[in-house]
């Protein structure tokens, strides 16, 4: 009696240790969030307008990113963001950055103002989306994550068919 | 006496003489030797220091020439007819040519380089590099209470002929003496007496650093007996190199009002606004020529006395073989070259209250005045010199009677930009930040945000009864608002009510989300209206700062971002490692669709309302938005207006809280208006 009661604590240990490891998996920015969105066949590709500084920044911060220069990536993502405040752009690289580090309520505040005023179409619109649904899943957010994962089909606008 | 009894009392004074020497030499010994350790083991306390945004420059930014000579005169750069060199710049026609002198910023080392810019129509259309940031201007320290400002160096970052030059200046026996120099004595008595004055002293440079140290007021015998024995124990515990690292850190500079400038790093960024790496040979000449009395050869006061020290600096350079006979030659025909920097009265004081009050919270005040932390703010030295200019003229444009405050900060991010407190100078009471005042009709704009967000069947063009109301209150009496022109316009729809500022149909939607559901409204943005239960507050009774009208409107300014007006980005520790950051935190949950409706109606107020000499009067280009607001008998005067740049609040209003002549549009407005066409 003693033994099979050790026997399912265990299992039940078991169990709930993996589904927490399936949960709390680390986030990969481009397997999870950016590749799915760049096979996005939107007819309307919104790239949200950025002055070529921004850019560079962007690209600096990448290349800090890659680095394992979190904090630096971080200010620099920043730096561009006093540039260009409303940038939908730098919004979701700061969203991304946030949610690579584990920071989910930062990554959900900026995605989220990204899927609110950001792009309706294309690439930036379903990062947004899918960078906010799982915020909202790590913050147990479940109303948000289907609100978002929902919604990524409607930065698609496919091409009328060709009869 | 017989020779026994002799050599007894020989023996026995030798032996008293003996014990009162061992007596008082090996307390003295020990003394010395503490006090040296302690000078070894001290650590500096490092002031923090706080710094202005960096000026972002790029291909596309709106700048002004004006603004952008303000910036580089601000941050000490010396305007040139030549090719720049480095902290120097050069205009023609439009064109900028600058040679800044870097920054290490946290996220990237920033080197000195040459910045070509083109202005055209207050714009960079032209630039190379394609971005650059200008150094950060230095707005304010933490200091303890010695008022010491320093900013230790390793002795690797000065340049070698000012290390070398020190001591060839100081102490020409540095590298052969254990402290103290008996060739350096003799050489300065026979030099004194052969002059019959002091000409020269005979303290090693490890003999000045202990007197710094121990910070005598005044040289005696014994006081010079403590400072060799100290100077000799310090040189076993410390190594040549510690010492004169030391030494350029501790040594006393100069004075900047209260504030002492200690160590080479402050008296080159107070005398030449520059890295200490960055001094030429003359400029390193005047730094080490003053240290024998910064207050006598004050290069500010004294130019032509610290010239002829500066030059006598370089004679013994030259004669040293520390330089060259070409560098003397061009080294002593400059001009001392200061940097003007200091000329710039510049008033960041009112901002530096923000800074305080918003770092109160996360540092202890001992690590903010000893742990040299550097602390960037999002301060804009330009909008802040024409923010304090606006103010200082409330008596020209209004009256001498009234006091004004104005609050400045980006539109869309709520990053603050500029504060002033008052229009005086000498005042200390910051109205931005304390001054609490009714709000008046500033706050229509959230009770027709409320009743969108709230009523299910409202919107901008339901009707609205402008018409006579009377209310009994909590208190039993009875209230019965009234509009500004005691005239009622029966029923109009919502938009025009706003726009117009019509109290009575306020009143009338107030009525309609009802009091309660307004307070937890207001509550949700941040506001504590606890204590406000009677319907008066659908008008603004309710007094609030400057400073919180602006996280106010920042909600409509950023589309529903923002509703807290930062002042600091980001702290780091003096080794420029990131210790906090500001975080976004949006915890509102408005429609921006009904932000938008809102704004609509705010631009629509700067256009045909009470806010049209905007565009009448004033005819200040592009698009703005804003709300007037004005209490009974003028008492406070409101405007808080933005574009898609910059929000601004404007208060007027007598410190008495007396009466004034003036409405929102004819107070705040006026230096509202005046401070946007100047920037």
């Amino acid at each position: 009696m003693k033994n099979r009661l050790t026997f399912w604590l265990l299992a039940m240990v078991t169990v709930l240790f993996a589904s927490s490891c399936s949960q709390h998996r680390p986030i990969d920015i481009n397997d999870d969030i950016r590749d799915p969105s760049e096979h996005e066949q939107s007819v309307i590709q919104i790239a949200p307008m950025v002055p070529e500084a921004v850019q560079i920044l962007l690209q600096e911060a990448e290349s800090q990113q890659q680095h394992d220069q979190i904090e630096q990536a971080l200010l620099t993502l920043k730096r561009a963001l006093s540039i260009s405040p409303g940038s939908a752009l730098v919004q979701q690289h700061l969203a991304e950055l946030y949610l690579a580090e584990g920071d989910y309520q930062q990554a959900f505040g900026w995605s989220n103002r990204v899927f609110q005023q950001g792009p309706t179409h294309g690439s930036v619109c379903e990062r947004a989306r899918r960078t906010l649904a799982l915020a909202a899943e790590m913050l147990n957010d479940v109303e948000t994550q289907a609100q978002a994962l929902e919604s990524i089909s409607d930065c698609t606008l496919p091409a009328p068919k060709k009869y | 006496m017989p020779q026994k009894t002799y050599v007894r009392w020989l023996y026995r004074g030798f032996l008293y003489l003996f014990g009162v020497v061992v007596g008082l030499t090996i307390p003295w010994y020990i003394y010395i030797s503490h006090v040296t350790d302690s000078i070894v083991n001290e650590q500096w306390e490092i002031p923090s220091v706080v710094y202005a945004r960096p000026l972002e420059l790029y291909v596309g930014k709106n700048l002004t020439p004006e603004a952008l000579v303000f910036e580089l005169d601000l941050l000490g750069y010396q305007a040139v007819n030549g090719t720049p060199k480095l902290g120097q710049y050069q205009i023609y026609q439009n064109n900028f040519d600058i040679y800044s002198k870097g920054f290490a910023f946290t996220d990237k080392n920033s080197p000195p380089k040459r910045i070509k810019i083109n202005l055209s129509e207050s714009k960079i259309v032209e630039m190379t590099p394609a971005i650059y940031r200008l150094e950060p201007k230095v707005i304010g320290h933490f200091y303890s209470s010695g008022l010491e400002n320093r900013q230790p160096v390793k002795v690797n970052d000065i340049p070698d002929t000012m290390v070398k030059g020190l001591q060839a200046v100081e102490d020409q026996d540095f590298n052969h003496h254990h402290g103290v120099s008996w060739t350096g004595i003799i050489r300065a008595a026979y030099k004194n007496l052969m002059a019959g004055e002091i000409v020269q002293g005979g303290s090693t440079i490890t003999q000045q650093l202990v007197k710094n140290k121990l910070q005598y007021n005044h040289s005696s015998i014994l006081r010079k007996l403590h400072e060799a024995l100290a100077a000799t124990l310090l040189e076993n515990k410390l190594n040549k190199k510690e010492i004169i690292e030391m030494y350029f850190n501790e040594i006393y500079w100069g004075q900047d009002g209260k504030v002492s400038i200690h160590g080479v790093a402050e008296a080159a960024s107070y005398y030449f606004a520059k890295d200490v790496r960055q001094l030429n040979i003359a400029e390193q000449a005047l730094l080490v020529g003053i240290i024998k009395g910064p207050s006598w050869y004050n290069p500010f006061r004294q130019a032509e006395r610290a010239i002829q020290r500066r030059n006598l600096v370089l004679k013994i350079w030259f004669e040293t073989a520390i330089i060259s006979q070409q560098q003397w030659q061009q080294s002593k025909n400059q001009p001392l070259g200061l940097s003007g920097h200091r000329n710039i009265k510049a008033d960041f004081a009112d901002y530096m209250d923000v800074v305080k009050s918003q770092l109160k919270a996360q540092f202890k005040a001992s690590d903010l005045r000893q742990k040299g932390l550097k602390i960037f703010t999002y301060l804009d030295p330009y909008i802040q010199y024409k923010t304090t200019q606006t103010a200082r003229k409330t008596s020209q444009w209004l009256s001498s009677d009234v006091e004004s405050a104005i609050v400045v900060s980006g539109a869309q991010n709520a990053e603050l930009k500029a504060i002033s407190g008052s229009k005086n100078e000498r005042s200390h009471y910051n109205r931005a930040l304390l001054a609490k005042r009714q709000i008046g009709s500033l706050i229509k704009p959230f009770v027709y945000l409320a009743g969108l967000e709230t009523l299910s069947d409202f919107d901008l063009q339901a009707d609205l009864h402008d018409e006579p109301i009377k209310l009994k209150t909590d208190e039993g009496t009875v209230w019965q608002p009234k509009n500004w022109d005691n005239k009622s316009w029966g029923i109009i729809a919502a938009k025009e009510a706003l726009v117009h500022s019509r109290n009575q149909a306020t009143v009338d939607l107030g009525l309609k989300i009802s009091l309660k559901k307004f307070i937890g409204f207001m509550q949700d943005l941040g506001l504590n209206v606890n204590r406000s239960r009677h319907p008066s507050l659908f008008l603004g009774a309710i007094d609030l700062t400057p400073f919180e009208v602006q996280h106010l409107f920042s909600v409509f300014s950023s589309r529903g971002q923002n509703a807290q007006v930062l002042a600091v980005n980001y702290i780091t520790n003096v080794d420029n490692e990131l210790l906090s950051h500001n975080k976004h935190q949006n915890k509102l949950q408005i429609n921006i669709s009904n932000i938008d409706l809102i704004n609509q109606a705010m631009y629509a107020i700067t256009i045909r309302g009470t806010a049209k000499a905007i565009s009448e009067k004033f005819q200040l280009p592009g698009t703005w938005f804003g709300k007037t607001g004005t209490t009974n008998a003028g008492r406070d005067s409101w405007f808080s207006g933005f574009n898609q740049e910059l929000l601004a609040t404007v208060w007027v209003g007598s410190d008495d809280n007396g009466s004034t002549p003036y409405s929102g549009s004819s107070g705040a407005l006026i230096l509202w208006a005046h401070l946007f066409m100047n920037l």
